[in-house]
């Protein structure tokens, strides 16, 4: 059997030449490698800490082909997870002076000893010389040893390895730090901190802006900072980094800060804002497929990422054989379009043949299946082009299913042999295609969905707003049932466009309402963008819901689907009773009288 | 020590002189405290601020068991350093006590709050044994099939626990050392939390397991977490799996070390997710090794209807701080 293809690893466990074989470059750079700040922003698995990693010297000295002292800039990578600088202990000293203050220290301490470590391993054999190591022992030793310790008396030789040493003075007084904070673990009692406290000024902004002064490095270049994950910081940390963003530093040092749409807040020290554009550039890539005039290029990036994974694991065929789709179905429906075509002269609807062809051929085959019975889940959503609609526009989501589909084909295979290995996997079958998205809309309505409506808590208000409360995911729940029904019953119905994902307001919504569509959107369930109104004055929001779930409600995910402009009055109802709702929607919109115009196409 | 409940008192080698419990929507809370022959001088019951109505309902029937000599006490599962305050209450309570041990009935206690309570014991070293106590579940998800037995669904947060820090060094990579236990979902959030370098699972030992069914229970959910991890990853290296005791703290503190110390290199979180004598061993092992984080998954919904029976058999360990 041969290995999964589809497995995803972690970018900071990649080397550049693994980075570069498996790596396609999305459409966008976003122009993330200019000096600036910028804030990254997308659903876990769209492809953020690949392209961070990417601008590290390894990654980038390889795909220009020059030495890193060449490179237009110097990109230091530094991951932060879970529980790194989040620890619970903070919430002991989270309103006190002392908390910003250490706050600051520990993240300064953090960033300083992962960016010395990225310079580290992310530079090949290019530090290792005997003059590279004098001139960055010398450098060290002013900008981190008798930073953190002014009695150093340590030898003006250079050391063996000065990366090292510097990292592990860091990582002690980190250490330190974390002493400290054990002992206010379970203490009622004010514990002064009398370690010495670093900030960014006098540390790491220099630490790292200078580091382009050196000769083996890119001179008079600008540094990046790339902090990943920078949700996993805490409301006081992320005060610390917001301040560090405010100073005007982005042409010597700038921060590219990825978040999964969980960023706590953009207050600083001072209770001020910082602002894009004003402050830093933001980029929101999960949007960035699903609106937008690089609609089309998702497939083809998806389709090259594939065919690098296959072609790695010696598996010799197209994207599209890898997942064929069902044959009959396919049949089926291309039949459906022939009639429509041939009879679009005299019944058509759409400008053109092909338009009916391709609005209505998929929606009728569905709805020829049986309607909302039990039946309509025969459809198989199975074939490259439809697992590419469902996974959304984010790639993580499509290489999870693949490689489940990957497991679950290796072991049918190995059933049916009857022996260990079975033939190496060459094709998913549609069936085994269609049960893994099934079951993964099932997991994203019923786990994921459900373990949100209890996020509520005695969170402070900084993440309250962020996380949402459980009165808040209660009425996601509700919003999104209602919406996958509404759509369903459009897709059933006669109407002229039938599949419908998207919702566009028709009116501004209040606070309440916008509030739960914004949540759904940090969640992954829904996708926002923008359209023109109704009348032609001005622009209105456009909500789509996720693909993911279009097997849940028995959706068609594929092509170009409609919007229906729907009001607050339905959105309000839809939250507090979704089944009511649809009925209502029903009742005054898919009845004999519909209104065509309700619902244009996006010809994107 | 395994004893049967009706005779738990007996075989203790001194009177309790303060009883701590927790008063949850399990039956399984009030095994031990209604099987006293002799009520305690002094008893602390526990419960969440976010138990439902069974919790209340126990709550009731342990108060009423305790007399006059039963105090309850709220914390808060969303809210760590209020639970720590209010189990300091049986820090204080320790140093009153006439004499004789002070039994903790770990058995529903949440992993993270019986956590917190080891390390407020620890600090304040009471100058008397202390007998933790174990009620075994006799059967788990008891009103479903095997096949849809659940305990837990969705995870909220995953948190290090307050007291537990650990001292990671932020140029290391990282080591996750999962004990798992009856819940998937639970395993499965935590390894997608954290992205470990190097990761861990642990699964209950046969000869050490609650019992053969819970062996064999926990055998399969393990493997549901492996499975997951294999087709869904690429760690470093590949997963390393042991066995621990479930039954005995200091054997599952060996084991704990003994995966730690086979990656010094490493900073090591461990989430323990298995019996309560299994978490309280992960905490021995991290107080050995404070280096070592502790980190807990809240989950958000219980199986409330059904989590579990209550066997007739508790698991007795005996532990002095001082």
């Amino acid at each position: 059997m041969n290995s999964n293809p589809f497995t995803v690893s972690s970018p900071e466990m990649m080397d550049a030449a693994e980075m570069r074989r498996l790596f396609v470059p999305l459409a966008e750079n976003f122009e993330i490698e200019g000096p600036g700040h910028v804030f990254v922003h997308g659903h876990r698995g769209c492809g953020k800490s690949m392209m961070l990693r990417l601008l590290a010297p390894d990654c980038k000295s390889l795909e220009l082909n020059c030495r890193i002292a060449e490179l237009p800039y110097l990109g230091l990578y530094a991951s932060i997870k879970s529980t790194d600088l989040d620890i619970a202990e903070f919430e002991r000293i989270k309103n006190q002076f002392a908390g910003a203050v250490l706050a600051e220290h520990s993240l300064c301490l953090f960033v300083a000893s992962k960016v010395l470590q990225s310079l580290d391993e992310h530079t090949g054999g290019e530090l290792k010389s005997d003059e590279a190591r004098t001139e960055l022992s010398a450098y060290l030793r002013k900008a981190v040893l008798a930073v953190l310790d002014p009695t150093d008396a340590s030898s003006d030789a250079p050391a063996a390895d000065p990366l090292r040493n510097a990292i592990e003075a860091i990582d002690k007084t980190y250490s330190e730090f974390m002493d400290y904070m054990r002992r206010l673990s379970l203490t009622e009692e004010y514990v002064p901190f009398r370690g010495r406290v670093v900030g960014y000024r006098e540390f790491l902004y220099p630490l790292c802006a200078n580091l382009t002064s050196l000769s083996f490095m890119p001179q008079g270049k600008p540094v990046f900072v790339l902090l990943d994950d920078s949700d996993n910081l805490n409301a006081t940390q992320t005060q610390v980094l917001n301040t560090w963003v405010s100073y005007r530093t982005g042409a010597q040092v700038s921060f590219k800060v990825s978040t999964q749409l969980g960023y706590k807040h953009y207050r600083t020290s001072a209770s001020q804002r910082i602002e894009a554009p004003h402050d830093f550039k933001e980029v929101n890539i999960s949007t960035f497929y699903t609106g937008g005039a690089q609609k089309g290029s998702y497939p083809a990036w998806v389709e090259d990422i594939v065919a690098k994974r296959l072609l790695e694991n010696g598996i010799d065929v197209s994207v599209k054989e890898f997942f064929p789709a069902a044959k009959e179905q396919e049949e089926a429906i291309e039949k459906i379009k022939r009639e429509l075509k041939a009879k679009w002269e005299t019944e058509g609807r759409g400008f053109r043949a092909g338009d009916d062809a391709t609005r209505y051929a998929r929606p009728d085959y569905i709805k020829s299946l049986g309607g909302t019975s039990k039946q309509g889940s025969t459809y198989l959503y199975a074939g490259f082009e439809q697992l590419v609609h469902i996974s959304s526009g984010i790639i993580r989501y499509f290489l999870d299913d693949a490689a489940s589909m990957f497991a679950e084909e290796a072991k049918m295979r190995q059933a049916r042999a009857g022996q260990p290995g079975g033939g190496p996997v060459t094709s998913i079958r549609p069936l085994i295609q269609d049960q893994v998205v099934r079951d993964s809309a099932d997991a994203l309505m019923m786990e994921n969905l459900d373990k949100l409506l209890d996020e509520a808590g005695d969170r402070d208000a900084d993440t309250a707003v962020a996380s949402g409360t459980k009165d808040d995911f209660r009425r996601l729940r509700n919003l999104i049932q209602a919406l996958g029904g509404i759509f369903q019953q459009t897709l059933m119905s006669d109407r002229s466009e039938r599949r419908v994902l998207s919702i566009a307001l028709s009116d501004s919504p209040p606070d309440e309402v916008m509030r739960i569509l914004k949540l759904g959107v940090r969640h992954g369930f829904l996708y926002e963008g923008m359209l023109g109104t109704k009348d032609g004055r001005g622009r209105t929001r456009r909500f789509v819901l996720t693909r993911r779930l279009a097997p849940m409600f028995k959706l068609d995910p594929t092509g170009f689907a409609g919007y229906l402009f729907v009001t607050s009055e339905l959105l309000a109802s839809a939250m507090v009773n979704p089944s009511r709702a649809i009925r209502e929607f029903e009742r005054s919109r898919l009845g004999n009288g519909i209104d065509d115009s309700q619902a244009s196409l996006e010809f994107i | 020590m395994k004893v049967a409940i009706k005779g738990l008192q007996s075989s203790l080698a001194e009177p309790i002189a303060l009883f701590v419990g927790t008063a949850s929507f399990e039956d399984r809370c009030r095994t031990i405290y209604e099987g006293l022959a002799k009520r305690p001088p002094k008893s602390l019951i526990f419960k969440n601020a976010q138990a439902g109505p069974n919790a209340e309902r126990n709550l009731q029937l342990m108060m009423s068991a305790g007399g006059e000599s039963a105090e309850r006490r709220d914390v808060d599962l969303d809210d760590p350093v209020a639970t720590a305050r209010s189990l300091a209450a049986v820090a204080v309570s320790a140093n009153d006590a006439p004499a004789g041990c002070i039994f903790v009935d770990i058995t529903t206690f949440t992993h993270e709050q019986l956590l917190i309570l080891y390390r407020v014991l620890e600090q304040a070293r009471p100058d008397r044994g202390i007998v933790f106590g174990y009620t075994g579940a006799d059967q788990y998800s008891v009103n479903t099939e095997a096949a849809g037995a659940w305990l837990s669904r969705g995870v909220s947060q995953v948190r290090s626990v307050l007291g537990f820090p650990g001292s990671l060094r932020p140029s290391r990579r990282l080591h996750l050392v999962l004990l798992v236990g009856f819940e998937h979902e639970r395993a499965r959030a935590v390894i997608e939390a954290f992205e470990p370098s190097v990761l861990t699972l642990g699964v209950g030992m046969q000869s050490q397991s609650v019992s053969e069914r819970h062996f064999q229970t926990n055998r399969r959910f393990f493997e549901d977490v492996q499975k997951f991890v294999e087709v869904r990853t690429t760690l470093g290296s590949a997963v390393n799996t042991f066995v621990f005791s479930c039954v005995d703290p200091d054997a599952a503190r060996h084991s704990i070390l003994a995966e730690v110390s086979r990656f010094r290199d490493h900073n090591t979180v461990i989430c323990p997710m298995n019996t309560k004598l299994s978490t309280l061993g992960a905490a021995l092992a991290a107080t050995t090794e404070p280096e070592v984080q502790l980190c807990y998954s809240r989950a958000i919904e219980y199986n409330e209807a059904g989590y579990s029976t209550p066997s007739d058999q508790a698991t007795l360990f005996h532990h002095r701080f001082s």
